[in-house]
């Protein structure tokens, strides 16, 4: 049974996957595809956690751990560098 | 066990197709992340919890690695949609042609006023 319901939850995600990519391509504006981007990767951490349930190893959530931190970093990295046009900030104020 | 996991991971899996949904059909960026950052949070909740009683019934792990992700993703999941929100908001990216409020705008646009004292205002 829970490997009849890991399948189906994991083709689920995987069309979530393929439709976020869809706004990624197409998104009018750069936020937009941050934000595509951004629900990719939690959606990608959803799926690991169900191959792990479908594997019966616990290993793999090291790896959901490592891409939720990852994707946190990557859209703050993004935001800022929207916001100052750099990434880093080195305390001079932008002319 | 197994019925609790299984309605679990269904749970999880409406709530990410339902923050996809949203991505696809809203109309402008603030809706667009609106829709996706509380429910994709809920999704992977459900999932994460569906795994940690899994393997705590198999007593393969202990069950605090998926509380440590689902307790970053409450932390994080707000914080960087209200960064990208904020920095779309500054780079001009408009509401969709049917938006009424935008408190943000009359916020700033006082606050430039304020920092002018000109008499235009």
């Amino acid at each position: 049974m829970i490997a009849t319901v890991t399948l189906f939850v994991l083709s689920g995600i995987t069309l979530s996957i393929v439709l976020s990519a869809y706004r990624v391509l197409s998104g009018p504006t750069i936020p937009d595809r941050v934000i595509a981007l951004d629900n990719i990767s939690t959606n990608l951490v959803a799926a690991i956690v169900v191959f792990s349930i479908r594997s019966d190893s616990a290993l793999y959530i090291d790896v959901a751990l490592v891409i939720a931190i990852l994707s946190f970093l990557a859209t703050v990295a993004v935001a800022k560098y929207l916001l100052r046009g750099t990434v880093i900030d080195d305390g001079n104020p932008r002319e | 066990m197994e019925i609790l996991v299984s309605s679990l991971l269904c749970f999880g899996l409406f709530f990410l197709l339902t923050g996809t949904l949203g991505l696809l059909r809203f109309r402008d960026v603030y809706a667009r992340m609106h829709a996706t950052s509380k429910s994709t949070t809920l999704g992977v909740t459900g999932v994460l919890l569906a795994a940690l009683l899994y393997f705590r019934s198999l007593g393969l792990s202990s069950g605090l690695k998926e509380s440590l992700i689902i307790g970053f993703l409450f932390l994080t999941a707000p914080v960087g949609a209200h960064m990208i929100a904020r920095a779309a908001h500054r780079a001009g990216v408009p509401l969709w042609q049917n938006g009424i409020v935008d408190e943000l705008k009359d916020h700033r646009e006082k606050d430039d006023c304020a920092a002018q004292r000109s008499l235009s205002c």
